[in-house]
């Protein structure tokens, strides 16, 4: 009986000094990650980055080898994916001219860019951030700046490079919880609050006429599109109106985003 | 009460969840994760998970952005510790 109390003692004895030892590692790589300009957090992130490239074609794989699919559905499948392919088989005639004048297009497009930027690949997943983050596998040998500006493919302005190592960065999204941006809707600034997954909210007068989808734009962009208006709340008895604003393409799918100067 | 063999499986099954959610999961998931680890254990990889968060996650360090997850972490398992000593052991 005495030995079992004093085996529980020196349990207990060795927890509090195991976590005492935890808290204080802790703090000392903290301050050693803030010394060192962020290394630590470099070196963990490009790991995690490479996690998740491993991950994401280990998701795409075991998809595909239609493992988890019943023989009535790869059948279905099967017959889909005929009738698909001889659809393209038809328009592959067709794309040969396209591709043609897409190549003069571009290179007049090229031209016409007022900022040259860089597309990079969207390495990690937007919902497990607490901060409104996410990363991008490029970084300052591409580059990419700290206060960039992030952009998708629709040319709406997702949010600027707020940390940056060698081949990675982390963007912070403007509609993170918490965060405010200045914007222009209708002639009229408003403050846009972030409510976090790309939706933000703000408060705007009620002489206002504004529609769903009308475009919001930013100077903290570059003048450039952020979101467009999702819903409009409008109470009689309130000099105001609430509006909610969201970003066109969902961040969580998006498998490139576009990086620019502002 | 979880028997001591029970304990000895849910604390790493715990610590290894909150570790692989810290990747892959919503923040809220963690969180619970690591709520549950402290309310039982004096964890010591309960701070280190609330790091490797703010190390993944946090857009800088800096006094405008200073990093919650790993403050929140000291806070619950430390919290908690009155608790423990009350109820266990």
């Amino acid at each position: 009986m005495r030995a079992a109390v004093q085996m529980r003692f020196q349990k207990k004895d060795s927890g509090m000094r195991g976590l005492w030892l935890a808290t204080i590692a802790v703090v000392v790589l903290l301050l050693a990650d803030t010394v060192s300009g962020g290394m630590l957090r470099a070196g963990v992130r490009a790991g995690a980055a490479y996690l998740w490239r491993i991950s994401a074609s280990l998701e795409t794989s075991i998809a595909q080898s239609g493992i988890f699919s019943s023989r009535r559905q790869l059948a279905a499948a099967n017959a889909a994916l005929q009738e698909q392919l001889d659809s393209y088989r038809a328009q592959e005639a067709a794309q040969a001219a396209l591709v043609s004048q897409n190549q003069e297009l571009q290179a007049l497009v090229h031209l016409a860019q007022k900022s040259p930027g860089v597309t990079v690949p969207v390495v990690s997943s937007t919902a497990p951030s607490p901060y409104g983050t996410f990363l991008i596998g490029g970084g300052s040998a591409d580059g990419i700046a700290v206060g960039d500006l992030v952009f998708t493919a629709d040319g709406f302005a997702v949010g600027r490079i707020s940390d940056m190592q060698k081949s990675s960065a982390v963007v912070s999204e403007f509609f993170a919880p918490a965060a405010t941006l200045e914007a222009m809707l209708a002639n009229a600034t408003i403050t846009l609050e972030g409510q976090g997954g790309e939706n933000a909210r703000a408060q705007i007068s009620r002489a206002l006429q504004i529609r769903v989808g009308d475009v919001i734009v930013s100077a903290a962009a570059g003048g450039s599109p952020v979101a467009v208006v999702g819903k409009v709340e409008a109470d009689p008895a309130s000099a105001f109106q609430e509006i909610y604003a969201r970003v066109p393409s969902n961040i969580s799918t998006v498998r490139y985003v576009y990086v620019r100067k502002p | 009460m979880l028997s001591d063999v029970a304990a000895q499986y849910a604390r790493p099954t715990l610590g290894i969840a909150a570790g692989i959610a810290a990747f892959l999961a919503p923040p809220w998931v963690p969180l619970v994760l690591v709520i549950l680890l402290s309310l039982r254990f004096r964890a010591w990889e309960v701070p280190l998970i609330g790091f490797l968060m703010d190390l993944l996650w946090l857009p800088q360090l800096s006094l405008q952005h200073p990093p919650l997850y790993t403050i929140l972490s000291l806070v619950i398992v430390w919290a908690l510790e009155p608790l423990r000593r009350e109820f266990l052991v």
